[in-house]
This record gives structure tokens, sequence and C-alpha cells, in this order.
């Protein structure tokens, strides 16, 4: 079997964030940019390893669509025990998903890969659409969000993709075809320092693809766009309902209930009898339609 | 007058002497054999960054003969041990000074000479019969613990007794025939042969007797030979080895870790350095570290006796492999174990044979790390260590988060400052040690010592990288580390934890010079107020508090009094030592990365601990390192005690009765 | 791959009123609620850029009736309801070739799905495939000075937002993050529901659903439950957890512990939130009589609406929660679950006496 595994080295979006305001470039609040590979990226790869356990005779190939120095997660890809990675280098002036999708399906249009491995989203990005645009660009069928492989066998691909509010399904695809998975999908396994760094001392081949995007199928995308920092969306805030019917007041006072105090401007901490603290709650997780 | 000597070889015929030296020499040859053959198989390890000095070895092997090392640490132990390693050494002298006689042109075996011999010999034996009289009784009768009662253990002390007892028949039986006067020095025999005569036995019967003793003796003997190299019986030689080449590196300080660029270490001999295999031979399987081991006394799977054995027993299966197959130390060493271990160092302290127990451990952690077979807390740990340059996975941004309103003096390149405080990540970022940070700060400003903190300019050291087995991680961090202190001319830090403490001193400067001076805050606390430099108010109330010696400061680096002496400096406290304490001290539990990782096991190390101090009467427990801190007070919320006990460092004592 | 019928003539594409095609998501016949917020965000559009909307609602001929039944006391607008008997799960192959024939017919301007599981699976490939432009998980569309459509979508997790703008005239998809707009109500007045029927020969052969695994919070890995309820220390012992099942069962959310809870035994490791547990951010974690050290927190931190309940006024966990409630957790859990159930109860009679 021969897998293909797209790969990305994205900004850790997980600690604090700032946008330059004169660049709009992304980067982190008081301290150096931390990168790593995309976590989805990395799911991708440790399944597209697992099938090559099982499958002793199949090549696991790894691809990135970057420049030169943020090729980290293709060295991380090696250091884990890809077979081969590469790396393809954009034109300077294109950018977008629609663009990565384009140089990845070209790469692969001729190859043969009996599966393309890749992360559902980009911690940075968050598009999702790299993995069905190169489906659609090579004609293959699709499966997003797949949270686990059951079984790769005689062409076909049975796996549990994941629906919304915790919801899956079982479902079934001929090979040759594309996969998002999810984070989930696969406990990453841990890549010591020395493997790094040793991997950091072998050569990544580059492969320079002549494209023209305007020939392909392809959504359209902004020329540019803009990063800013979030705005809060004040959406109604729920207070502690202070007017309470009769038949509750008299309770609480019966009870020696003390009157709900308000510790921050953002959050609310209550303190009562049972009964009422048990409305507030009830009132609270309706109103944010938990229930 | 008789001639006060004896016949050698009295009745013993050509054949039975060719029996013994044939057997004797056979016997040896197989000892060779087996032991040569382990030694082989020790070759086969990697190396071990062991400066071998010729001279220093036999210093140690000397010295340890003579004053026997750490054995007095058990009296019981201790006297049988001597018994049976004297006597068999005089009853051995004896052997051959008979065979000198017999063999050799010289003659000495007569007259004064020989009647001393003959005493000397005779106490021997009788020590040794009751060196293994004890034996038999701690290991049958008692039961201790830590000492099992294999079949194995049985048939061999069994052995050993009967060639003393043989030994004595045989010259009972001997003396009884002719019976000279003089003979009487040889009081165990000369009773024996009282009694043989006394119970009527003829001349001939006795000369039988004496003959088929005599055999059995030799057989025996023979035997003994043989098998002085099964199972821990190789600690009589190899253990002199393992003392011998015993590491002069600090204790706290681990091994480095070079692999070549091709190795995949699969847990082989070829991956285990040669020191740790030879040091697996020495093992005497005497469970001394097991029986001070925190994670056993938890009730977790670790045993550190049945590591070592268990390398041990990889040299015997690749010793006798079948071609094509490597033994690996984790078919039988599983990975639960080595996680369990806290690197707290209490076995070595108390190994006799100075056996780096904690060090296989880690080393073969070393090897899981490298191939990456570690659970997901421990990867998450040195992900966040690597990312975001602490191992509690904060932002690095928030690293000089909690020092905000105290508005720190920090390092300006370009001025050389007298000390760098170093907080660590615990004080940076885990609440309860940021409390001590903040009290640190307060003394240091009181006592105006003039200090700066490296802010956000400081990472982790890399202990917890290096006792979690990544080595190429800890490396990283020492190098840009070591950077930041050259970049700066730093050349003195004080820490207030002893990882901190530990890893800066002896681990930053692998056998160089060290480049900079690193104390621990109990140090610099107990000087400044022997200085004077703070003063005390009496304001506790009278409190009994016990201290609770860190693993990282006390036992591996030998600091003992420094803290001490700040606790006793507060007025009202009175202070009460655990049964185990200093070297002996109980390890927290927080070592050896286990702050991270998944706990498992029937008890929690750190409420072991907590009992103990509580059983002092202590409703306080001061502390000298963060992780003690914060293992502790978990242990008391697990426990219910929050309200009963309190856990705090030296330096928030200090702070609170400071006067200001 | 398939042929379109319909009834009733087109609208040309390039009209004076724009069309703003919503995408109903739809599973096994149930409409899902991030219709709803679709619709009320495309009235506010159309209003804007004076468009029209039109809803579009893929199923199989055995759920459509339900469906558009339940669709039906909100609607305004004409639905396109198309029926085949592949369209009852989703699949990339049938929904695209449907929609594609489809979007030829009616020509909108703009489409509009759910940024869910399918619509981040369809969308950008119905863009490639129609060449229209693709606005993925966008949060705001505004109509902004000349001719312009300012949009704005979330990268980074959320923690910052991209802007761009769009000419009018070019055709559009946008996936919507769900739960940010307010879904429409009921219509004070329904009119006459005005269905316009697509058949469509639909055959899939490359995927195949083979069934659904409904979620179930009691097995789930707690990392992808939407709702978590989490026991510690105060919940006193093992069967203290039975308070926080019902709960959690009362919540249809999984069942957390602190790492206390599970060093105690109380319960199972698989459930411990925290450093050396499981890092979890649902949409709702409600806190037991967990104190929140920094460990736990860490675990828990990034979590939507965080809900504390602990007797300890001063335990750290209300510093990060949204809501806190100093009491005792085995007195107010079981009202709390009591009231839950109640009105879920009252809200069934409700629509079971409503006749519908």
């Amino acid at each position: 079997m021969k897998l293909a595994v797209c790969v990305k080295e994205v900004l850790d979006s997980r600690l604090p964030l700032q946008v330059v305001p004169q660049t709009g470039e992304v980067t982190h609040l008081a301290s150096a940019r931390v990168t790593l590979i995309n976590p989805s990226d990395r799911a991708a790869l440790e399944v597209a390893l697992m099938l090559k356990d099982q499958n002793p005779d199949s090549r696991v190939e790894v691809f990135s669509v970057c420049a030169a120095g943020e090729d980290n997660a293709l060295y991380f890809a090696l250091a884990r025990g890809a077979d081969s990675v590469e790396r393809l280098a954009p034109d300077r002036h294109l950018a977008g998903p629609p663009y990565t999708a384009l140089l990845l399906a070209s790469r692969f249009a001729n190859e043969k890969f009996d599966l393309i491995c890749c992360g559902d989203e980009t911690l940075d990005n968050s598009s999702a659409m790299v993995g069905p645009l190169i489906a659609e660009l090579l004609d293959y069928p699709q499966l997003t969000g797949v949270t686990k492989v059951r079984e790769c066998s005689c062409g076909k691909l049975l796996a549990e993709r994941s629906l919304d509010r915790g919801h899956r399904e079982l479902i079934e695809m001929e090979l040759p075809g594309v996969v998002t998975f999810k984070i989930e999908a696969a406990e990453p396994r841990y890549v010591s320092v020395r493997r790094l760094e040793q991997a950091r001392r072998r050569e990544i081949a580059v492969r320079q693809l002549d494209i023209v995007p305007s020939k392909s199928r392809l959504p359209r995308w902004p020329d540019a766009e803009k990063k800013v920092p979030p705005r809060a969306r004040v959406k109604r805030k729920f207070t502690p309902d202070s007017n309470l019917p009769p038949a509750e007041r008299v309770k609480m006072i019966m009870a020696g209930g003390v009157a709900p105090q308000q510790s921050s401007q953002n959050s609310a901490i209550l303190e009562g009898d049972s009964e009422y603290l048990s409305e507030q709650l009830f009132r609270f997780l309706r109103h944010h339609e938990f229930i | 007058m008789e001639q006060i000597t004896r016949e050698i070889e009295w009745n013993v015929t050509l054949w039975m002497q060719v029996f013994l030296y044939v057997g004797a020499f056979a016997g040896v040859l197989i000892a060779g054999w087996r032991l040569s053959r382990r030694y082989h198989v020790w070759k086969l390890g990697r190396s071990a960054n062991v400066q071998v000095s010729i001279p220093r070895s036999l210093a140690n092997a000397i010295a340890w003969i003579l004053n026997r090392g750490k054995m007095p640490r058990d009296g019981f132990a201790s006297l049988m041990h001597l018994l049976i390693l004297w006597g068999f050494i005089i009853l051995f002298i004896g052997t051959t000074l008979v065979f000198l006689e017999r063999q050799t042109p010289l003659h000495f075996f007569y007259g004064p000479f020989y009647l001393v011999a003959s005493a000397v010999i005779d106490l021997g034996g009788l020590g040794f019969l009751i060196g293994l009289g004890m034996a038999v009784y701690r290991r049958y009768v008692q039961r201790q613990p830590r000492l099992k009662a294999s079949a194995w253990v049985g048939t061999l002390l069994g052995l050993m007794i009967a060639i003393g007892v043989t030994g004595f028949l045989l010259e009972g039986f001997r003396i009884s025939v002719t019976m000279p006067g003089f003979e009487k020095v040889s009081f165990v025999g000369y009773g024996l042969a009282l009694m043989f005569r006394a119970g009527g036995l003829a001349t001939e019967e006795l000369t039988r007797l004496h003959r088929a003793d005599w055999l059995l003796h030799a057989a025996l003997s023979i035997a003994f030979f043989g098998l002085a190299t099964v199972y821990f019986f190789r600690h009589i030689i190899v253990s002199v080895l393992s003392v011998a080449l015993r590491p002069t590196r600090a204790r706290g300080a681990l091994r480095p870790y070079e692999l070549s660029p091709e190795s995949n270490p699969s847990g082989s001999v070829f991956d285990m350095t040669w020191k740790d295999l030879l040091d697996a031979d020495a093992c005497t399987a005497c469970g001394r570290c097991t029986s001070v081991c925190p994670a056993t006394a938890a009730g977790k799977t670790l045993d550190p006796r049945g590591v070592v054995l268990k390398l041990s027993d990889l040299v015997s299966r690749h010793a006798s492999r079948r071609d094509g197959t490597t033994p690996s130390a984790f078919d039988t060493i599983t990975e639960r174990e080595l996680w369990d271990c806290t690197t707290c160092g209490a076995c070595v302290y108390e190994c006799p044979v100075d056996i780096e127990v904690f060090d296989k451990i880690i080393d073969l952690r070393r090897q899981l790390v490298d191939v990456g077979n570690i659970s997901p807390a421990a990867r998450g740990c040195l992900e966040g260590l690597e990312h975001r340059q602490n191992p509690w996975d904060y932002p690095p941004a928030q690293r000089a988060t909690w020092s905000e309103t105290l508005k720190l003096p920090g390092i300006v390149l370009g001025k050389k400052p007298e000390w760098i405080y170093w907080i660590g990540c615990a004080g940076a970022f885990e609440p309860s040690a940021q409390s001590i940070s903040r009290a640190m700060v307060e003394i240091l400003r009181q006592a105006k010592v003039d200090f700066v903190v490296l802010g956000s300019e400081e990472r982790c050291t890399g202990d917890p990288a290096r006792r979690m087995g990544d080595e190429g991680l800890f490396q990283r961090f020492r190098n840009k580390n070591l950077e930041t202190f050259r970049r700066h001319g730093i050349h003195k830090i004080v820490t207030h934890c002893p990882h901190c403490f530990n890893t800066f001193k002896n681990e930053y400067r692998d056998g160089g010079e060290p480049e900079f001076e690193v104390i621990h805050h109990s140090q610099l606390l107990s000087h400044l107020i022997s200085e004077g430099k703070i003063r005390l108010t009496g304001s506790t109330a009278d409190k009994q508090v016990t201290f609770h010696d860190p693993c990282y400061l006390g036992r591996h680096n030998g600091e003992f009094t420094a803290p001490r002496t700040v606790v006793d400096s507060l007025p009202g406290m009175k202070r009460v030592e655990m049964p185990r304490s200093r070297e002996k001290s109980f390890c927290c539990g927080g070592g050896g990365g286990q702050m991270w990782l998944e706990s498992r096991g029937q008890q929690r190390v750190e409420n072991v601990r907590l009992s103990e101090a509580r059983q002092t009467g202590a409703s306080l427990v001061a502390t000298a390192c963060p992780f003690c801190k914060v293992m502790l007070e978990t242990a008391s919320v697990t426990a219910g005690q929050q309200d009963q006990v309190k856990i705090k460092d030296i330096s928030e004592l200090l702070s609170e009765t400071m006067e200001r | 791959m398939s042929a379109i019928a319909s009834s009733i003539s087109d609208t040309g594409f390039g009209s004076d009123m724009p069309l703003i095609l919503v995408l109903a998501e739809c599973y096994w016949g149930q409409v899902q609620k991030v219709t709803l917020e679709l619709l009320g965000d495309a009235r506010k559009l159309a209003a804007a850029i004076k468009g029209r909307v039109e809803v579009a609602l893929l199923t199989s001929p055995l759920h459509s009736d339900g469906a558009v039944h339940e669709l039906r006391p909100y609607l305004q607008e004409r639905l396109h309801l198309v029926e085949a008997p592949l369209l009852e799960n989703y699949t990339t192959d049938t929904h695209l070739c449907v929609l594609e024939a489809l979007l030829n017919r009616v020509r909108p301007r703009i489409v509009m799905l759910g940024a869910t599981a399918n619509g981040r699976d369809l969308g950008p490939r119905l863009a490639a495939r129609m060449g229209m432009g693709y606005a993925p998980h966008c949060l705001l569309i505004r109509s902004g000075t000349a001719g312009r459509l300012d949009i704005t979508r979330i990268s980074h997790g959320g923690r910052v937002h991209v802007q761009s703008a769009w000419l009018m005239e070019t055709p559009l998809i946008i996936t919507m993050k769900p739960g940010v707009a307010d879904a429409v109500s009921t219509n004070r007045s329904p009119g006459e529901l005005n269905v316009e029927r697509h058949s469509a020969d639909v055959r899939s052969e490359r995927v195949r659903v083979i069934e659904p695994i409904p979620a179930d919070p009691k097995t789930q890995d707690i990392r992808e439950a939407e709702r978590v309820v989490s026991g510690g220390r105060g919940v006193g012992g093992p069967e203290g957890f039975a308070v926080i099942r019902e709960l959690a069962d009362a919540l249809h959310a999984a069942v957390g512990a602190s790492r206390v809870a599970v060093d105690l035994g109380w319960i199972e490791y698989a459930r411990q939130v925290g450093q050396t547990g499981k890092a979890v951010a649902p949409q709702l974690y409600v806190a037991v009589g967990i104190s929140g050290a920094s460990h736990h927190l860490m675990g828990m931190r990034s979590s939507e609406k965080i809900v504390a309940v602990n007797t300890d006024r001063q335990a750290p966990i209300f510093a990060v929660s949204h809501f806190g409630v100093v009491g005792d957790l085995h007195k107010v859990l079981p009202r709390l679950s009591n009231r839950i159930r109640q009105h879920k109860a009252q809200a069934k009679d409700v629509t079971e006496s409503a006749g519908v």
C-alpha cells in the first residue's frame, strides 16, 4: 500500500497570541514563536504508520507545502519513521488553502497512492479545506473527521467518522481516496530529541511544481485577508434572579438564606440554601441552552 | 617427645588425592569458565563514561574488605557475614597450609606454629558454622521479609554447612585414632574425637569413616567451587569488582547517555553499559534496596532488587542464547516498574556492594523514551518541556506573572550581579511553590542581599527531562542555560529548589571545572541567620515541627544541617526527627518525573511519608523543596488532614517570623 | 449523474434579488438546530442586500415528511425538497451531485451551510465544483461599503478573527459557526408551505454509511463529550458519584473526575481530567466538589462554560468558573437533577398535547 500524508508546521495557537498591527502577523504574546507539527496532521501520520505496521510492505510518504524554514513538520515525520519526506515549494506570491491543495493534488496526480491522509484542520488557519479540495481535484472519494480506522483491506477503508454532538457513524470508502483525521484518531508516539536531531542532519527532497491555478477546479479565495484580535460578542449575560417568586423568597428567609453575592464582573458566586442554589443553577443552564 | 604435627594425608590414598586435585582443578575451571562467559557478555555493553583507575580501584577494594563498607549498618547481618567470610577464609588458609606442607619443599607445619594454626583454624571453622547458623535463623526462622527463602539459597547454605561439619568430623576422626595430647588445641576436633571414643567406635571403623568423610568433604568442596558462580554466589568475586569500580561522581548526577546514530535501543546487553551488567552480577540479592524503596513501600510494582537480578538474568540469557535471538531486558522488566522510580537514591545508599541501582532504571527508561514507548502523561510532560520550556505545560509568557506586583530586579546585560536568585519552574508556575518564591524575595530584600532574577530568560534546568529519560532534551536545556549564564557572566546562583541545585551543581559540568557556584537557599538562609542579617521575633506559638529531608538536597548532596539550623532558629518551634531522616530520609514521591506521571499502586508514596510525619506528633512539616511541599500538601488533602497538619517551606516559616 | 426535474420555472442568475440558499442540516430525518440559526443569519443578510432566502432540504422519502413537518413552524421561505433513498445519510458524493444540479438550476448568489462535520466536508468541494467562492467557519457577514460583503471567519481555534471583503456579485458558499447566531423562532402566523420538489437519480458507489454510532456519554471518551460533570474530593466516596452520574444523565453529559477521586479509587482513571489525565474542552464543564488545583485546571480551563459547586468559598475553582455555587453537592445536585427532569417532562407534555 502506498500512503501519502500531508503535514504542516503551525504556530501553537493554544498559547496566548497577539496580532502584530503593522504586518497582520499572528505571533505569540511575550515569548518566542513556538511551532509544532499540526496535531491532527500528526494523528494522520500515526494512523498511516499504524497501517504500515499492519501491512509491512507499505510505504508512508510525507509531504508539506511550505517554505524552506518552515519544514519542521517534515523533520518530525522523518524522525517518527516516515519512509520519505518531500517539501513542495510554493510560489512566493501565491498562498491559501486552495493553492496548497492544488500543489498537493498535482504531486499526487500520477502517483497512485492508495490513501491520502490529512489532518482535518490546522491550528492556525482552521479552514479544513485542503483535504476535500485534494479529493475534488483528483476526483477521489473522501471521508472527513475520521476518529478511528477499523480496517483497511481489499481496496476499502472501514472507519468511524465523527459527526456533531458526540455522534459517530461507521462508514466505508473505496480506495483510492482522501481521509482527514481528527486529533483523537491516534495516540501519538513520543519522538525523542535525539531522533529529532538525527533527522535534522538529513536532507529533505524539494520539488518545484509549475502549476497554473486558474486552470483548475478550485473555490475562489480572497486575495487579501486581515487578521484581527477577536472582539467579545456581548451576549445577554445571565444574572441570578433577585425577583424570586414570593414562595421562594419566604423559603429563603425561613432557611436563613443569604443574599447572592457577586464576586467579579464576569462570574457569579452564589451562596444560599440548596433549593435556591439548585434553582439558580437550573436557570443558568437553561439560559445558556444546556437544557 | 611426640612431634607436634600431623601426618598430612594420613589415610588418604593416591586415588583420593587424585580425585581431590583433579576435582578441585575441574571445579575451579568450571567456575572460571562460567565467570569468563559472563565477563564476555559484560564487555558487549556500551561505554559507561567511567574512568577506570587501577590505584583507586585497588584502594576501594582493600578499604572495603577491611572496613566492610556499609555492612555495619545492620549489626546482626554484619556479624553473620563477618563470621562466614572470615571463617571460610581461615579454613581455606588452613587447607592451603596443609597443601603447601605436603606438596612443596616447605616445612613449617609443626611445633608452636602448628598449635597456634590448629587452634585458629578450629576457631575459624566454628565461627563459620555459627555464622551460617545465624543465616539460617534469619532466613528461615525469623523470616526477614527482604530475604527470600528459596530452594537454591537453602541448598547452597546447606552445602556450606555440610562442608563445615564434614571438616570438623574429619578432624575428629583423625584425632580419635591416635588421640595425641597436643591436639587439645583443636578443641572442636578433640571434643568430637572424645565423643567417638566414648561411643565405642573401633579404630578400624574410625579409619574407614575418616576416609569416607574425607571423600565427602572433598566432593562438597569441589561442588562449592563449581557452584560459586551460580545465583548470587557470584557476588563473592564480582562484588569486589563493583566496589572497586564504584563511581566517583556525585550521587545526584546521572551518567550521560550517548547513543551512536544508528542504534535502536531494545534492552539488549549491547544497549546497557558494561558497568551495569557487571553490577547486576555483583548483586547479593540481600534486598536492602527494596526494603528502603519508597515505591515498593507504597505498594507499586517496582522492586529494585528485582530489576537488578533481572539484568543479571539477562546476562545469563545472553550467554546461553541460541543464534539469531537477542534477549532483551524488556522480556522480563515491565515498563510500569521503570516508571515507578522516584530517583531518591535510597537503594544506592543502602547497597552493600555499591551497585548503581536506580541508574539502571533510568537507563532503561532512556531506551523506552528513545523508541517513543511512553505513557501519554509522560509524553505530555516531555513535549510540554520541549515546546514551552517548563514541565507544567504553562505558556512560557506566564513565567514572570507570579512576580508582577513585586517589581523584582531583573538582570541587565553588562551589569554583573552578585547573586542570581533562580526561581525554577515550580517556583514560577506552581501556586504552592510561588509562595516560597515570594517568601524568599522578602527575606533577600530584608537581609539586603544583592540579587537579581533572570525573569523570562529562565527556562527549565532540564532535570525532569533527564530523569524521565530524554537526554537530548536535557542537553538542550543545559546548553541554553549555560549560554545564558556565560552571556551575563553569572557565577553565583542561589535556588530554593534542590532539583535545580543538584542539576546545576553536578550535572552542568560533566567532569570539567565548575563555571559557577550554586547554593541552596537553606545554606544561604542559615548563613544569613548566623551573620545576624535576619532577626526573628518570637511570634510562633509552641509548635511541634518535623523536618523532611529532600532527597536531592540531603541524600544526593549531603546537606542536612543547614535547613535544620534554619528551623531551629525559629523561636518557639520544637523540632522532632522522623525515624527515617537524613541519609535514610523517605522520599516524598515527587522526584523522577513522578510529579507529572499517572500514579498507580495501593498507596501514594507521599501519604506514607505524611503518616510517618504525623506519627511524630508534629502539626507542621518543614520542607526545603517545592516538590516535597506540593506532594505532602496533596497527601494532606487526600488524607483529609489539611487542618491538622501544615506543610511549609523553611523560607516561608522564616518570612513569617522575620523582623521587618 | 443525476437529472433534476422541476415544476416551477427558475429565477435567473444575476437577477435583482440575489438568492440566498440555506442548506438545512438533517440527520436521519431530524433537522438540526443549526438550520434555524442559518435561517436567522440568512434573513438578516437578505434584508441588508435586498435579497431573498430559500431553503434546500435533502433527505430520503422515508424521512421527508417528518423533516418538513419539523421545519414548517419556522419556515417563511420556499423550500426546495430533494428526495432520494441514498440521501438518508450524508455522503459527499450523493450530496455533491444533487446540489450541483440544484445550484445550477436555482442559481443562488450565496449558499449557507452550518460549519458542522458534514458542512465542512461538503462546503469546500461544492465551492470548487461550482467555481464559487468559499468562506469557512464564519461568525459574521455584513454588508459593507461599495457593494462588498464583509465576512469575518475564525482561525487559530477562535483566537484570531480573519476579515475578508467579497464583491457582492461573487457567488459564494459560506459555512457558519454553529451556536453563534440566534435561532429563528416559530412563525406567529404560519402560512402555506411553499415546497418545490426536485427528484434526483442518485447513485453512490464509493462511500457507504454502514450504521450510526450514537453518542453515549457513558462510554465515549470524555474528550469527545460536549458536556462533562466532574466529581472531586467533595464527593466523598464511590457512592457519592451516584449524584454526579444522575446529573450527568439529566444533562446528557459524560462523567469526569479529578485526580484525587481517581487516586482514592472512587472512579476509573479513564475519567480523570487534568494534567496527568485528559484535557477536555467541552461546552459545559460542571466541577463538583473539586477545589481547582492547578493540575486540574490545566485539563479543563478551555471549557466554554464552567460551573462550580463547592463548600469552600475560597476554592480556586471559583476563580475560573462562569457560575459558582457555594453549597453542599449532596443536597444541591439531586435537587438540580430533579428540576431538570421535571422540566423535560413538562416540555414533552407540551409537545404531545399540542397534537403535532
